[in-house]
């Protein structure tokens, strides 16, 4: 019998990742043929679902509508006080577990092999300042043009509306077709990943929903190898879990701590409660 | 408020679209700013009325719309009540003003002596939105029409003589 520290009972987060990004696409498919068949008892897409009495709306299409229509609907902010919540106690999961346009997204990039983006710190840095520019510019010109636009452009809503479209009506419209086009066009033109790490006006506002007792990624220094950082290659959302910050745009989709070599346990894990201090890596 | 954000309204329609909005729809501005594109409506019409609007409505598409010679507005009043953001709200079916029906007399059988009254016995609230005259004539009377669009649906000739126009 070896002795040697092993981690056989590790959880391979991506697994459970893959499977529920998979049950919700699946979902979304098998939605709009109970819709079809006469179920009435849910309805809707990723911008708004209702299922039975519980009733949800995506925040940012939410606040786009109040900011265009200038006014509070109460259905409207108890839709958003779910999500709302779920972004607070776990973080933007949403983007990694949940959404269907994400589950393509990391798709295309397999498609097209494309793994690590070579990014400065402060392109980074400047990266992320447009994330916040191009959210705010989405709320301010919903007011401005009367349209909530983070709904009109929601890529989740999209990609969710099309089977909706295609099974319940049986014909796409025009509309949503040219949304799901420019989307991929913007997917494979640009790179990896910019809708959702800049565009996506529902995934900033998730990310800018965090407290110090949100789920997030700790990372252990002392057990840390510190070797070929095998963490932040791996990461979809180009960031090193060795650095972060709370805006940083994690969306605790775990890869990276699939891959952390240290044992024998690994030095990066999920955890709840109040954060540590940020440590710069060393290495 | 429709005046406030009257300057919005052509840059989100590039091409003039009059399609009928769901029962229960506030004024077209109002009901722009308020629709997330949720579906909930479309997928609760248990006849497959109402569809997304297409990019002929610019920034508005996937918006719902009706319409009629499609498939009409049956009043069961389900949607306005699986709204989320309130753009289309609750109400009686006396209540809806989708649009109010309008009869082309050069195109109308019983205008042109053809004995039909397809519109009067298909309409929700015969007798109350339309009726005949003396001659056998259909009239519609403005008050009473909902607009719900059946009668269009009926209309025997292949341009239909009676349409709904949407109420502004």
């Amino acid at each position: 019998m070896s002795s040697a520290p092993s981690r056989k009972r590790a959880i391979r987060w991506k697994r459970w990742r893959r499977a529920s990004q998979a049950a919700f696409a699946l979902f979304f498919i098998l939605l709009p043929s109970a819709n079809r068949l006469g179920r009435s008892d849910v309805l809707g897409n990723l911008v708004s679902l209702q299922v039975g009495p519980v009733h949800l709306v995506d925040p940012a299409a939410g606040l786009s509508s109040v900011a265009a229509a200038r006014s509070f609907d109460r259905s409207l902010l108890t839709g958003m006080a779910l999500p709302f919540l779920l972004a607070l106690l776990l973080g933007p999961v949403f983007c990694s577990w949940v959404c269907p346009w994400g589950f393509l997204s990391e798709g295309i990039d397999t498609l097209l092999r494309r793994t690590r983006i070579d990014e400065s710190a402060t392109r980074k840095e400047s990266l992320r300042r447009l994330r916040w520019t191009v959210l705010a510019s989405a709320i301010l010109l919903s007011a401005g043009l009367g349209a909530p636009l983070a709904a009109t452009f929601s890529a989740p809503g999209a990609i969710t509306r099309l089977p909706f479209e295609a099974i319940f009506l049986g014909a796409v419209s025009s509309g949503t077709a040219a949304l799901i086009g420019l989307l991929l066009g913007l997917e494979i033109a640009l790179p990896r990943r910019t809708w959702c790490r800049i565009l996506c006006p529902s995934g900033s506002l998730l990310v800018l929903l965090r407290t110090k007792w949100t789920l997030h990624i700790r990372w252990n220094r002392r057990t840390c190898v510190f070797g070929p950082a095998f963490c932040a290659r791996k990461c979809p959302w180009n960031l090193d879990p060795r650095s972060m910050r709370k805006y940083d745009g994690c969306t605790r989709c775990g890869d990276c701590i699939d891959v952390c070599p240290s044992l024998p346990e690994r030095s990066l894990r999920y955890e709840k409660g109040e954060e540590q201090r940020p440590v710069r890596p060393t290495a | 408020m429709a005046e406030r954000k009257g300057y919005r309204r052509e840059f989100l329609n590039w091409f003039f679209a009059d399609e009928l909005r769901p029962p229960g729809a506030r004024p077209e501005e109002a009901f722009l700013d308020l629709c997330i594109r949720c579906n909930r409506c479309t997928a609760s019409c248990p006849y497959g009325s109402i569809i997304p609007a297409d990019l002929k409505y610019g920034l508005s598409f996937g918006t719902p719309v009706i319409e009629p010679r499609r498939m009409p507005c049956y009043l069961c009043m389900i949607c306005p009540d699986v709204c989320p953001t309130g753009a289309l709200l609750p109400l009686e079916k006396e209540d809806v003003s989708m649009g109010t029906a309008m009869i082309d007399e050069s195109l109308c059988y019983a205008f042109r002596g053809i004995l039909c009254r397809a519109c009067v016995d298909a309409c929700p609230f015969q007798g109350k939105a339309i009726s005949q005259n003396g001659a056998l004539e259909p009239v519609v009377h403005g008050g009473a029409c909902v607009g719900c669009g059946i009668c269009q649906k009926v209309c025997p000739p292949d341009e239909e003589a009676i349409r709904v126009v949407r109420a502004e």
